[in-house]
């Protein structure tokens, strides 16, 4: 009896990994995703009732399976100088103190995750988040080295596509500056040789 | 060969269809510890007070579970992420090792939920799979000593497969959706992260090589779609398991998400690798795995220490 109640609730468990990803499935066409919304707005709605969701949380199924779908999202990679005027020395860091690596895979994964910084556009319309990420970052580095002046920049890296390799339109990583902490300057972009 | 050494060996030593599940815990407590003991040194940056990231940014991350570590941790002493973490490894430990397996599951599911999904900041996809390896972990890692327990162990087998196809299937699904699958964009674009640590940094005039590119990404496209057929029989089975195992190599290699690979290649080697048999009957007795009496194997039937695959 309990290992029928069991598989019942595996059953279950399995059916919320497929309503979780479903409701995360992006169709290709407009079209088809119009056709879909009513489906997955239900769908939604029924995985968002807290017990679901609070289980959907425990179990680790909360998110979807998507990884790198359906495309490669951008890259993006943050700078900070520490300048000290007195001794005319500059500290470049890749990242606010981290030291592992499996930290600063996290902490790419952060920037990431602020999918919205756009290049070329006014710093000022970067999405809210991505702006208070990048000031609380600098902030962290600001009590770091209390008495140096501290420059951040957050770079999208572009990669060449396939086509753009095969006619030689661009042949190397273009790093471009999206946001810079405290005041924004215009910088050409660089390619990733000249970067790190 | 198997039968031969079936035949001279105790029940304590018994392949069984159930083992990879058994085994599952051992190899999640390894990698987890592990990947703990790589933050070790930047916990104080990742949590607590002296965190890198401003508590007022807090709300936007919260996954809306019930309880939020992180305020807690910002209200205590920094001592207490560290003492966390301490527990997180002890429980590592235990599964290792065998020990009080669905205590420490269960602690290492909360610990884990605590630290890593209760606040998505430095989440990223190995901690999904891992709570869910350790939610399975806690429901099946036990040596069953019972028929019925040993039905229940089976059936797991069965559940845990099916949860690997659902993240494959989904995997290549939302893939299969957009182009850059098809025409090799993505996958080159992935490969050229700039990830710290990845040991095979692939040149950018490999890029030249586009055909190369378009059926790479198609076979993670179909291999990811077509997990699945692991379940048609033993040729496919290895075939799927072999090229799953080299992708996640790949992945490893050239991205450097070595902690995301090897807890995909431990998944995969519990699913479907660990001698896929079936027992055929059970000890005289129900006996106790692992508490066979020194001369159980003379009293077992050689019947009822025999094999069969079950496909």
């Amino acid at each position: 009896m309990l290992q029928r109640i069991g598989s019942i609730g595996l059953a279950l468990h399995l059916g919320l990994v497929f309503l979780h990803n479903i409701c995360n499935i992006q169709p290709p066409s407009t079209d088809v995703k119009s056709a879909l919304d009513p489906i997955t707005h239900t769908m939604q709605k029924l995985c968002s009732a807290p017990g679901f969701r609070h289980y959907g949380q425990l179990a680790g199924i909360h998110g979807c399976y998507g990884f790198y779908s359906p495309q490669v999202g951008s890259i993006y990679s943050s700078r900070i100088e520490v300048r000290c005027a007195r001794t005319a020395t500059e500290l470049r860091l890749s990242s606010p103190g981290l030291r592992t690596t499996a930290s600063k895979i996290r902490y790419c994964t952060l920037l990431e995750a602020l999918e919205g910084w756009r290049s070329g556009v006014d710093q000022t319309k970067a999405p809210a988040l991505a702006r208070a990420t990048a000031q609380s970052i600098y902030n962290h580095v600001q009590r770091q080295y209390p008495d140096r002046a501290i420059r951040l920049r957050i770079y999208s890296i572009r990669i060449p596509s396939l086509s753009e390799l095969r006619t030689k339109k661009q042949t190397n990583k273009m790093i471009t500056p999206i946001y810079e902490q405290p005041t924004q300057q215009k910088h050409p972009l660089c390619n990733s040789a000249h970067f790190w | 060969m198997n039968s031969q050494r079936n035949r001279n060996t105790p029940y304590a030593t018994a392949h069984t269809f159930g083992d990879g599940l058994q085994l599952l815990p051992r190899g999640i407590g390894l990698l987890l510890g592990i990947e703990m003991i790589q933050l070790w040194a930047d916990l104080s940056l990742l949590y607590g007070p002296h965190s890198v990231y401003d508590a007022a940014l807090l709300p936007y991350w919260h996954s809306g579970s019930s309880w939020n570590w992180e305020e807690l941790f910002r209200s205590a002493h920094p001592l207490w992420i560290h003492a966390t973490a301490t527990l997180y490894s002890i429980c590592c430990v235990c599964l290792v090792f065998g020990r009080w397996v669905p205590y420490s599951s269960l602690l290492l599911l909360i610990i884990h939920h605590g630290l890593f999904m209760a606040d998505l900041r430095w989440a990223y996809g190995a901690d999904y799979l891992a709570q869910t390896g350790l939610l399975f972990s806690l429901l099946f890692s036990y040596h069953p000593r019972t028929d019925s327990r040993h039905k229940w162990q089976r059936t797991g087998v069965y559940f845990w497969q099916a949860q690997l196809v659902l993240v494959y299937f989904f995997g290549g699904l939302g893939k299969a959706m957009g182009p850059t699958w098809w025409n090799g964009e993505a996958i080159w674009k992935a490969v050229q992260q700039p990830f710290p640590s990845n040991l095979l940094d692939i040149p950018l005039h490999w890029g030249s090589w586009t055909a190369c590119w378009v059926i790479m990404g198609i076979a993670v496209v179909l291999l990811e779609l077509g997990y699945a057929m692991a379940w048609l029989g033993t040729m496919y089975r290895r075939i799927i398991c072999i090229t799953t195992i080299g992708m996640h190599v790949g992945i490893a290699l050239t991205i450097g998400l070595y902690h995301f690979s090897a807890l995909m290649i431990w998944y995969n080697l519990c699913a479907w690798y660990y001698p896929y048999r079936t027992q055929t009957s059970y000890p005289i007795h129900n006996a106790p795995l692992g508490h066979a009496a020194p001369d159980a194997a003379s009293t077992i039937k050689t019947a009822s220490i025999q094999y069969k695959e079950r496909r």
